[in-house]
C-alpha cells in the first residue's frame, strides 16, 4: 500500500527531490520511484461536506420534531413514520451508493439519526423515568453494525461519542457496566479501521471516562482520583510504545496538566494532612509540578508551557494580599531568569547545541 | 454473505433494538394492573425527549418503620415495594428483598434520605416513574394544577415493572 500524505507534504517532498536531482545526488528515475511510494491523502471534499451537513440538519430536525411531542399525530403513527423513514433512507442510501456514493453515504448517516429519534420516541411513549443514559448506549449499539458493514470511520467516531455520553451520563444512574465491553470494542474498531489516529484519540477518552466512572463507583476521594489521573497522564506521556505515541503524548500531557493544576488547590489535600498544612503541601506540589513542566518544555512540549502559564495565573488570582504575592512573583521570576542565563552560558561553553 | 445481505442485517438490527425496547412497556400497558397514585409535580425539559412533567409519587417516600431489613441491605439496592389500596389510592405496604408472591408491587432503587432536624432518616425510592412527557408548552397547566389540588398518576404494573400511563387532577 502507498504511504498517504497530505497534498502540502507531497509538494514539499517533490520539490526537495527535484532539488536533489538538480544537484546530481539522485537520478530522475530514483526521484520518480521515490515519489511513487507516496499517495496524496484525500482531504475534505466539498460535496461530501455539503451532503453530510444536509443529512445532519434533517436528522436534527427529526430529533427535534420528536422532542416537541406534537399531539397532532399519535405516538404509534410517529413510530411507524420513524420505521418508514429509517427503512427509506437506508434503501435510498444503498441504491445511490453505486452512482452517487457521497449522497448515498449521507443518507445512511441520516438513518442513524432517525434511529436515535426512534429511541427517544419510545422513551417518551412509555414515560421512561430517570435521565435515560441507556438511550445513548442503545443508539451507539444500533450504529455499530452499519459502521462495520460500511467500514466508515466517521460513523465509528459517532458511535464512540454516543458511548461516551452513555458513560458520563450514567454519573448518578448506577454503574455503566457496558463499559467493560464497550472499551475493548472502541480499540478493536481502531485496529480495524487502519489505525486511525482520530479513533485512537476518542478511544482513549472513552477509556479515561470509564476509569473515572469506576472511581465514582468505589466512591474514591477527590485527591486519590486526581492523583490517579495525574499518574495516568504521566504514563501516557512517558511510556514507550509503537502505537501512535504522538496521540498518547498529547493526551497524557493535557491530562497531567489539568490534574496537576487541580492538585495545587490546598483544600484537596485535607484528607491526608492536617488543615493547617494543606497550603504548604499544595505549594510544594506546585513547585515540583512546575519543575516537571519545565523538563517537558525542554523536550519541546508547548502544551506544558500553557500549563505553566495557567499555574502562574492561578496563583496570581488566588489571593488579594498583594505584597507577599509581589515578593513571590519577583523572586520566582528572578530565579527563572537566573537559571535561564546559566543554562544559556553552559550550552555555549560546552558547545552542546541547542535547547530544544 | 453478500454485501447486500450484510447491509440488510446492519439496517435490521437497529429496528430490532427499537422493537425490543417496546416489548416490556407495551406488555405492561396491555396486561398490567392499573393503580392510581398521589403525586407532586413540576415542569422541566429534556433535550431529546422534550417537555415533561416531573413527578414525585407519594409512594417514593418510604418511612424507615416500613423497612425491616438491615441498612446495608437497603441503601442503593433494588428492592420490591408491596402496595395496598387505601381508599382510591395505593400506598406502601411493606418492603422485601425477594419478589412478592402476590399483590401489586414495584421494583425500585432505595436511597437514604437524611432529615437533619430529628436525626431520623427515611428512604427515597426511585421507580423510574418520575417523568410524564407532554407536548411542548402544555406542561405548565399540569404544573399549575399540581400546585392547587394534587395530581393523580395512573400506573400500569406488571411483575414489579411500572409504566406511567396518565396524569389527571383529583
Amino acid at each position: 500500500m502507498k504511504r498517504q500524505i497530505s497534498k502540502a507534504n507531497f509538494n514539499l517532498v517533490s520539490t526537495e527531490l527535484e532539488h536533489y536531482e538538480s544537484k546530481g545526488l539522485i537520478s530522475g528515475e530514483q526521484k520518480n520511484s521515490l515519489l511513487e511510494i507516496y499517495e496524496i491523502k484525500e482531504g475534505l471534499n466539498f460535496i461530501r461536506v455539503v451532503v453530510t451537513i444536509g443529512a445532519l440538519l434533517v436528522g436534527l430536525g427529526i430529533l427535534s420534531f420528536i422532542a416537541s411531542n406534537w399531539d397532532g399525530i399519535s405516538n404509534l403513527v410517529k413510530l411507524l413514520i420513524i420505521f418508514g423513514v429509517f427503512g427509506g433512507v437506508n434503501l435510498a442510501g444503498y441504491l445511490l451508493s453505486e452512482n452517487n456514493p457521497k449522497t448515498g453515504r449521507s443518507l445512511i448517516y441520516l438513518g442513524t439519526l432517525v434511529y436515535g429519534a426512534g429511541i427517544f420516541l419510545i422513551g417518551q411513549m412509555y414515560n421512561f423515568g430517570g435521565d435515560f443514559p441507556t438511550a445513548f448506549l442503545l443508539w451507539s449499539l444500533g450504529v455499530l453494525p452499519i459502521v462495520f458493514q460500511l467500514k466508515d470511520k466517521y460513523l465509528m467516531l459517532f458511535a464512540n461519542l454516543l458511548f461516551g455520553v452513555y458513560l458520563l451520563g450514567s454519573y448518578d444512574q448506577g454503574f455503566p457496566y457496558a463499559g467493560w465491553i464497550g472499551v475493548p470494542v472502541v480499540y478493536l474498531a481502531f485496529n480495524y479501521f487502519e489505525k486511525s489516529r482520530l479513533l485512537l484519540f476518542f478511544a482513549n477518552l472513552t477509556t479515561l471516562s470509564f476509569i473515572f466512572e469506576i472511581t465514582l463507583r468505589y466512591e474514591a476521594k477527590g485527591l486519590y482520583v486526581t492523583l490517579l489521573f495525574f499518574a495516568i497522564g504521566l504514563a501516557m506521556y512517558w511510556a514507550k510504545h509503537s502505537l501512535e505515541p504522538d496521540v498518547f503524548r498529547i493526551q497524557g500531557n493535557i491530562l497531567l496538566g489539568i490534574t496537576g493544576v487541580i492538585l495545587t488547590i490546598p483544600e484537596i489535600w485535607d484528607i491526608v494532612v492536617s488543615v493547617q498544612s494543606t497550603r504548604m503541601v499544595s505549594i510544594l506540589f506546585a513547585l515540583a509540578f512546575v519543575a516537571l513542566l519545565f523538563v517537558f518544555i525542554r523536550k519541546g512540549s508547548l502544551i506544558s508551557l500553557i500549563f505553566v502559564c495557567i499555574t502562574i495565573f492561578r496563583y496570581y488570582t488566588d489571593t488579594f494580599a498583594f505584597l507577599p504575592k509581589s515578593l513571590f512573583f519577583i523572586m520566582g521570576g528572578l530565579l527563572l531568569l537566573g537559571f535561564g542565563f546559566y543554562f544559556e552560558r553552559m550550552m555555549k561553553t560546552s558547545k552542546g547545541g541547542t535547547i530544544a | 454473505m453478500t454485501k447486500k445481505k450484510t447491509f440488510l442485517l446492519a439496517v435490521a438490527i437497529p429496528l430490532l433494538i427499537l422493537l425490543a425496547m417496546t416489548i416490556k412497556p407495551q406488555a405492561t400497558v396491555l396486561f398490567g394492573q392499573e393503580i392510581v397514585l398521589e403525586t407532586k409535580a413540576y415542569d422541566p425539559t429534556d433535550l431529546f425527549r422534550g417537555d415533561y412533567v416531573a413527578i414525585n409519587f407519594a409512594i417514593s417516600d418510604v418511612p424507615k418503620s416500613k423497612v425491616t431489613l438491615p441498612i446495608d441491605k437497603v441503601s442503593n439496592k433494588n428492592l420490591y415495594v408491596s402496595l395496598k389500596q387505601e381508599g382510591k389510592y395505593y400506598v406502601v405496604d411493606q418492603v422485601s428483598e425477594a419478589k412478592p408472591k402476590q399483590g401489586v408491587y414495584l421494583k425500585g432503587t432505595f436511597q437514604e434520605l437524611y432529615n437533619g432536624a430529628n436525626g431520623a432518616s427515611d428512604f427515597i425510592v426511585d421507580y423510574n416513574l418520575d417523568k410524564y412527557f407532554v407536548e411542548q408548552g402544555s406542561g405548565k397547566d399540569l404544573e399549575q394544577q399540581s400546585f392547587k389540588g394534587e395530581l393523580l398518576g395512573t400506573v400500569k404494573v406488571l411483575g414489579g415493572y411500572g409504566v406511567l400511563t396518565g396524569l389527571a387532577t383529583r
